[in-house]
């Protein structure tokens, strides 16, 4: 046979089996990385970002030294999916033919990594990671122990943060709001729900409800500003008695202060307006409700409780 | 013959026709009569025989191309050639007294007198003078009672001495002036902003109900209602003590929280 025939023939064959192997590829692809269960150990450039996602059940997320991600997943008739690249992980469900039953995560990833979780009405617990941002509609979350900054949003679910290292942002809509130990700024709000923040070191804090209580503990930043503003919620304050000017006003709500209190000349009618200071003043904390009753109390005379 | 010797100001008079060279001799000669012996106007004369001497050096200038026919072609009005002049500009004696270099000189010299003079007119300081203020009024009362009068007032970025001067003003006619604020379009209340905001918000909210959980919709209601109670109640306190900057601060949380919250739940994802 001439070798241009051999040629023409060889051709042919790749030309025909090519279609089979991309099949085949394809199915080996969706063998690796969607399936029902998965477990399995990825490398993780330093600082590089994993990002779970679920719609029920429950994520959980703890830290190791390790520059790993030890993924552990099953899913009640959905589908995983695993994507990983050395500056990011992604794992993920999705429904098989609209069916989906409850999705579990356990994940454990490098402590310097930063981490993005979000849930439909799953729970979510993490504990490490530089950053975190953790999210939830109806599930609670949960996240301690971050060296960086944490975003942590629910709707109805609680949620809770503790060891932040470095800022807080923290909100919910009905459920209760809570935070300890919190080092940076501290932004928390809600609609219904409470905001208890302990163990605050923070120069700046700033909470807002409509109405849920509010309870603040920590220690105060001479140069610190702090704000607490609530519509009907009540408002109390652990404060240790540091330089601090308060200003105070509240349309219809109380006024209870373990310390001395002023009315200014400039406190506008119908609204009761308190400025005073402490200690010489220094720090500002300020707090505005509607109807809600303010509270200020000398630090360890009633600790916030949870 | 007029024997009666020049003033000055027949010399300024004569002097445009003496340039022009269209004087009769005696009058041609009473004028360098005059020059001869008034140090101001010769020095004048001298001034414009120079000028006018150069001026006839210069070289007729041309456009590299005319412009007007494209100009025309785009104006809206057609545009009517004039009929033919009967006499061309260099027939006309008038027309080419006034258009010699000398008289263009001493028109440009006089233009920019005026335009100084008028000037210095416009910009001296003017006393007594009533500052313009505009105070606009959005009507709360004639909404639901509830929503306050916002009334920004520009009389508190004039100066304090502007407003004493105004006090002390008698019952003058202020200068014409055009209120350029009035043309300005008004302040929008801050509460119509909201509403609007809101009501596109809702509107998003309202499409997605479908593709949210049902405990999360009944949640998200409740929380609704609470924050509405809210607004309402700083509206009515707000009806009581309308200048109260604490209760428009409370009323303008409150709908931000709305805002917030139906912002959140237009963001959700889906269920499934």
């Amino acid at each position: 046979m001439p070798a241009r025939n051999c040629f023409a023939l060889l051709l042919a064959a790749l030309l025909a089996a090519s279609p089979a192997f991309a099949a085949a590829q394809s199915h080996r692809d969706d063998d690796d990385d969607t399936q029902s269960r998965i477990d399995t150990t990825v490398a993780l450039s330093p600082g590089g970002v994993v990002e779970l996602s679920l719609v029920s059940g429950e994520i959980k997320v703890t830290s190791w030294s390790s520059d790993k991600v030890q993924i552990k997943a099953s899913t009640e008739g959905g589908i995983l999916r695993v994507d990983a690249t050395p500056g990011r992980v992604s794992l993920s469900v999705r429904s098989d033919r609209g069916d989906m039953g409850d999705t579990q995560y356990q994940v454990t990833i490098p402590a310097g990594a930063r981490l993005i979780a979000h849930s439909v009405s799953g729970d979510v617990t993490t504990s490490g990671g530089s950053e975190v941002e953790a999210h939830s509609t109806s599930g609670d979350v949960d996240v301690s122990t971050v060296t960086g900054r944490a975003t942590v949003e629910s709707v109805s679910g609680s949620v809770k943060a503790t060891r932040i290292g470095a800022g807080l942002r923290v909100s919910s809509v009905s459920g209760d709001v809570t935070a300890d130990n919190v080092t940076g700024d501290i932004d928390a709000q809600s609609v219904s729900g409470d905001i208890v923040l302990g163990g605050a070191r923070s120069s700046f804090v700033r909470t807002q409800t409509v109405s849920g209580e509010t309870r603040f503990g920590g220690t105060i930043d001479r140069n610190g500003r702090y704000e607490f503003h609530s519509h009907s919620g009540d408002v109390e304050l652990a404060i240790s008695p540091a330089g601090v000017t308060f200003s105070v006003q509240t349309f219809s709500g109380d006024l209870q202060s373990d310390f001395p209190m002023t009315l200014q000349p400039g406190a506008e009618m119908g609204s009761k307006h308190m400025e005073f200071s402490i200690n010489g003043g220094g720090a500002r904390v300020a707090v505005e409700t509607f109807s809600g009753d303010v509270t200020i109390e000398r630090a360890g005379t009633s600790a916030p409780q949870d | 013959m007029n024997t009666q010797p020049l003033t000055c100001e027949m010399f300024d008079a004569s002097l445009p026709d003496y340039l022009d060279d269209s004087l009769d001799p005696d009058s041609h000669a009473a004028l360098e009569s005059h020059a001869a012996a008034c140090s101001r106007c010769n020095a004048l004369l001298a001034n414009l025989s120079a000028l006018t001497r150069d001026a006839r050096l210069l070289p007729d200038l041309a456009p590299s191309r005319d412009l007007w026919p494209n100009i025309a072609a785009r104006l809206e009005t057609p545009v009517v050639a004039l009929p033919a002049r009967a006499r061309t500009p260099t027939q006309h004696p008038a027309r080419s007294r006034f258009l010699t270099p000398a008289w263009l000189a001493a028109a440009a010299a006089l233009l920019v007198a005026a335009t100084a003079s008028l000037t210095v007119l416009v910009t001296r300081p003017r006393t007594p003078t009533t500052p313009i203020t505009t105070t606009a009024h959005t009507n709360g009362a004639s909404g639901d009672g509830a929503t306050p009068n916002v009334t920004p007032n520009t009389s508190r970025n004039t100066p304090p001495s502007a407003v004493a001067s105004a006090v002390a003003a008698p019952a003058a006619p202020a200068p014409r002036m055009v209120n350029t604020s009035a043309r300005r379009p008004a302040p929008v209340p801050v509460q119509r902003i909201y509403d609007h905001e809101i009501a596109q918000l809702d509107s998003i909210v309202h499409d997605r109900r479908s593709q949210l959980d049902s405990t999360t919709i009944v949640v998200i209601e409740k929380n609704l209602r609470i924050i509405d109670q809210a607004i309402a109640q700083s509206r009515a306190a707000l009806a009581h003590d309308p200048n109260s900057s604490f209760l428009h601060n409370q009323l303008n949380e409150a709908l931000d929280q709305k805002v917030a919250l139906l912002r959140t739940v237009a963001l959700l994802p889906t269920r499934t």
